[in-house]
């Protein structure tokens, strides 16, 4: 049984005409110890998916359908109680934001004890003890000083690192961590991926990784889940993706991704590098194109895409939602 | 022109920055009367020709930001030389300032924040066209029109106000007002860094085409060293306020002769599909960004450098020098490669 299964998640929000369906039958697996990235650019539904996941949507957004099982159970029809006792204990999280998610009239040692003494039962000394072990995991430095710090004596990158070190106390089985290198610095942020990697290697953690940095997560996940315009368009194996494209978006979302080493040397005066681009921009959710999605943008769309095209299974473990991408395949095997 | 006039009108530098510090005064403690001093740049040197766009990479604290707008003045410099096109612009008046800031703009990361809302897209473009006086009526509608068609967006954009768009589109707006001066530098403040990949190469190509168009020279301000390995002609690496590597982009980017420029390499991902980097030359840091309030002694990396001598980089500051290979390749490191 895999650790996460998401089958059929459907999400509305209200606008001014109604419900506008932002997410549409989201489904995926997590196995357990697996690192999988859902990459995809902005308003493609990737954070949606993960508040989803955890009963924490912003007002106003509703989940219509669909099962978010852990370990077999459905999430979605805990209480809201229970479901406070799975995050943090089972599912740990760290969202963009650090500022926001940081209570600024505590000191940072009174909000990671509290995440201590709320999931697990050890004594005053013992949680001080593994709340600064953790702080300096995640290569804080003076964890003892930090620990009396309040938020806003601490850059952004101490404070992602803070609620990181919180979302890991409790030993959680998931990590849902959305952006959580978003306001680092690179030298920082390479060394935030690695300490999550090492809790991945040493106690099996799950990690779901959700960003728009296509380049830094493919470096670290086992596989990427592809989202455009509130639906899962592409997933599979990370190497794979990234060697063979399936959908046109991705194809078009990696070409976009700057490679200087594959151009020539720029001379002044010398001719501009140019990348390919995809033209136009996602579509509006509440004027969605009847078939496929990406048709307003794609470069090889035919009279077929019209309808709305499933999921396919376009193989070695790779699924694509595009018509084309499986007509493709079936002719090359 | 004579050939003689033309030959050093041509080896005159666009810009010569020499020597520029900035420090700040900031109140620390609890009435905020505890003063410090923040060392922003301390000495920073370089040259930027015509058509040229020279990269500026390094962590937040750098004081990357810091030095694009201390050139244009919207930051007054502590100590140090701006020479534009010759001459001195740390020197001039308000009067003659605003001449020169004709000449160069500044396009910020924030597209949501740099453009007032409460503006139509006209009277945004327009802003410099009419604090110039530059043109009026018809002509100054049809400049706009025409700015506007040159960054990728259509006329009708004009009646609209800035939360109409999307923020690619901002980003063209804030590009197109930078242009309407007929600026011949452009300091770009990680001008792609809030916009996602896809409208990230939209942008990088518009840049490089007015470039090719209009001859204007970009300092690229960036965290993010594949978009400046891409865009520029040429690489600075700050630290702490200071230079530490200067060169040929490609020279910097496989040379990566200073620890921390390797550092910073190494650390950014690598773009998918490029052969992987030999993980076992991976050079880690330790420790946080230095403290401009009071940086480190000697040369400020060394108390993160893994090559870092006791008795010499703790006590001595490394001067920037030309290779002998390469000269146009400096680098301040008494441990470079």
């Amino acid at each position: 049984m895999p650790l996460l299964h998401v089958q059929d998640l459907d999400v509305s929000v209200a606008g001014p005409e109604g419900r506008i369906k932002i997410l549409d039958g989201v489904g995926f697996q997590l196995e357990r110890g697996s690192v999988v990235a859902l990459v995809g650019e902005s308003g493609s539904g990737k954070t949606m998916t993960a508040l989803a996941l955890i009963g924490l949507l912003p007002d106003g957004a509703a989940i219509d359908g669909g099962r978010v099982e852990l370990d077999g159970k459905n999430l979605l029809e805990l209480t809201d109680k229970q479901m406070c006792s799975v995050r943090g204990a089972r599912i740990g999280f760290v969202f963009q934001e650090p500022s926001a998610a940081l209570n600024p009239i505590h000191t940072i040692g009174s909000q990671i004890l509290e995440a201590i003494h709320l999931h697990a039962a050890v004594t005053r000394q013992g949680a001080r003890v593994l709340a600064e072990s953790w702080l300096g995991k995640v290569g804080l430095p003076e964890p003892a000083r930090v620990m009396r710090n309040y938020p806003h004596e601490l850059s952004g990158g101490m404070k992602q690192r803070v609620l990181l070190a919180i979302a890991l106390v409790s030993s959680p089985s998931l990590l849902l961590a959305d952006e959580p290198t978003a306001s680092l610095d690179r030298t920082i942020e390479a060394e935030v991926i690695e300490r999550i990697m090492i809790e991945r290697d040493e106690r099996h953690m799950t990690v779901l990784l959700v960003s728009h940095d296509l380049a830094r997560v493919a470096e670290v996940a086992e596989s990427l889940i592809v989202m455009y315009a509130g639906q899962i368009v592409e997933s599979g194996p990370t190497s794979l993706v990234l060697a063979q494209p399936a959908h046109p978006y991705t194809q078009g979302l990696l070409s976009c991704i700057p490679d200087p080493a594959s151009f020539p040397a720029r001379a002044i005066g010398g001719p501009a590098r140019k990348l390919p681009v995809l033209t136009g921009a996602p579509p509006d959710f509440a004027a969605l194109p009847k078939g496929c999605r990406f048709v307003p943008r794609c470069p090889i769309a035919e009279d077929i895409c019209q309808d709305p095209p499933p999921l396919f299974d376009v193989g070695n473990g790779q699924s694509a939602r595009c018509f084309l991408a499986r007509r493709d395949r079936e002719t090359t095997t | 022109m004579s050939e003689v006039a033309l030959l050093t009108q041509k080896k005159t530098p666009l810009l010569r920055v020499e020597g520029l510090a900035k420090a700040f005064t900031i109140r620390r403690g609890l009435l905020g009367t505890r003063k410090e001093l923040v060392h922003a740049l301390r000495g920073v040197t370089f040259e930027l020709r015509r058509g040229e766009t020279l990269g500026v990479v390094g962590e937040s604290g750098s004081g990357k930001s810091t030095l694009g707008k201390t050139i244009l003045r919207l930051v007054e410099p502590s100590f140090g030389k701006i020479f534009f096109d010759g001459s001195d612009v740390t020197e001039l008046g308000e009067r003659d300032m605003r001449k020169v800031r004709r000449r160069m703009q500044i396009v910020f990361q924030d597209p949501y924040s740099s453009l007032d809302p409460r503006m139509v897209v006209r009277d945004i473009v327009a802003e410099g066209i009419d604090l110039f006086r530059l043109a009026r009526g018809s002509e100054r509608e049809e400049r706009v029109a025409s700015l506007l068609t040159k960054v990728g967006l259509e006329r009708a954009a004009m009646e609209r106000y800035p939360s109409e768009f999307s923020g690619g589109q901002r980003q063209r707006i804030a590009i197109a007002r930078a242009l309407a001066v007929g600026p011949e530098l452009i300091v770009c403040d990680e001008p792609t860094s809030a916009l996602d990949v896809s409208v990230q190469a939209q942008i990088l190509n518009l840049l490089g085409e007015l470039q090719s168009t209009e001859n204007t020279a970009y300092l690229f301000i960036s965290h993010d060293l594949r978009v400046v390995e891409f865009v520029s002609h040429r690489i600075a690496v700050l630290y702490a306020g200071r230079v530490v590597e200067i060169g040929p982009s490609q020279a910097v980017a496989q040379r990566r002769l200073h620890p921390y420029t390797r550092a910073l390499f190494d650390a950014s991902p690598a773009p998918p599909g490029s052969a992987k980097k030999s993980e076992p030359r991976r050079l880690k840091l330790a420790g946080e960004p230095p403290s401009a309030v009071s940086p480190p002694s000697g040369c400020s990396f060394h108390p993160r450098c893994p090559r870092a001598e006791p008795g010499k980089c703790d006590k001595e500051t490394p001067e920037l020098r030309g290779l002998k290979s390469d000269t146009a390749h400096q680098v301040a490191c008494f441990f470079p490669g």
